[in-house]
């Protein structure tokens, strides 16, 4: 009795949660960026939070500044990369940029002190550098969480 | 995000699966990362991309720059929907045609 054979190119199940896998590890994997990236994020963060505290129009020119800033680092992204994904995107990843806001939108509020209450003008300068802090500690945190979201998500 | 299993002959295929893994970790990419990533050659990624737009799963868009004109890829909203339901189907698939592990299931 013949038996007849069918070849098929489509891959079975497993195989195929296999390669979704292999290409989001790829992805992880060609994630080498420079640390200066997030140098340069935590001191667009650092010069918007503390620039705030600054009357007009110097928290006009530093918020100008700051967001074409970021604005440039997206761009520099994009180019060198070839991908691009919001930091509110990734399901896990997402916690630490809802995280980071909050510490960003308390020091914005507490450099708007100097600006519109009677506080010292230094109270914006440590809120900026905190920014910068928490922005530099962040974007790595962010990072390493996504690495891994792509690692063990195969959804 | 999670959706009711579904089988898409459309994603199935070698190569549109990796294509569709890229684009739903991502917001877009850029055409050439795509291409290198799943180790293609222009025409057969361009194939890929057609019969994906076609189903209304992904999104182009001409970016210029340096002069040179970039394509970028989205998944649509439809097309992440569509790739989570048949993702969700391979797993359920996985899970039943999953080989018993050695020394089950006989009693010699």
């Amino acid at each position: 009795m013949e038996s007849e054979v069918i070849v098929t190119n489509e891959p079975n199940p497993q195989d195929a949660l296999a390669e979704i896998a292999a290409a989001r590890a790829s992805l992880g994997q060609e994630l080498n960026y420079p640390l200066a990236y997030d140098l340069a994020y935590g001191g667009m963060l650092a010069l918007m939070v503390g620039g705030a505290g600054l009357q007009s129009p110097w928290s006009t020119i530093t918020l100008g500044i700051s967001l074409t800033a970021l604005v440039l680092m997206v761009q520099w992204w994009r180019k060198r990369v070839g991908w691009w994904v919001n930091g509110f995107s990734p399901p896990r990843a997402r916690w630490v940029a809802f995280g980071l806001m909050g510490i960003v939108m308390a020091l914005m509020g507490l450099s708007f002190w100097p600006r519109f209450g009677d506080g010292p003008l230094w109270v914006a300068l440590v809120a900026g550098v905190l920014a910068g802090v928490a922005g530099i500690v962040g974007g790595r945190i962010w990072m390493a969480v996504y690495r891994q979201e792509l690692k063990d998500t195969a959804r | 995000m999670s959706s009711a299993p579904a089988f898409d002959s459309v994603i199935h295929a070698p190569g549109r699966l990796q294509i569709c893994a890229i684009l739903s970790s991502v917001d877009d990419a850029e055409f050439a990362m795509i291409r290198d990533a799943i180790k293609v050659s222009d025409s057969v990624l361009s194939k890929h991309l057609k019969q994906l737009e076609e189903a209304g799963y992904v999104a182009l868009s001409k970016q210029a720059e340096n002069g040179r004109q970039r394509t970028w890829i989205a998944l649509t909203p439809a097309g992440r929907k569509a790739f989570a339901a048949h993702v969700a189907e391979l797993q359920r698939l996985a899970t039943l045609t999953a080989p018993e592990p050695l020394g089950q299931g006989f009693a010699g």
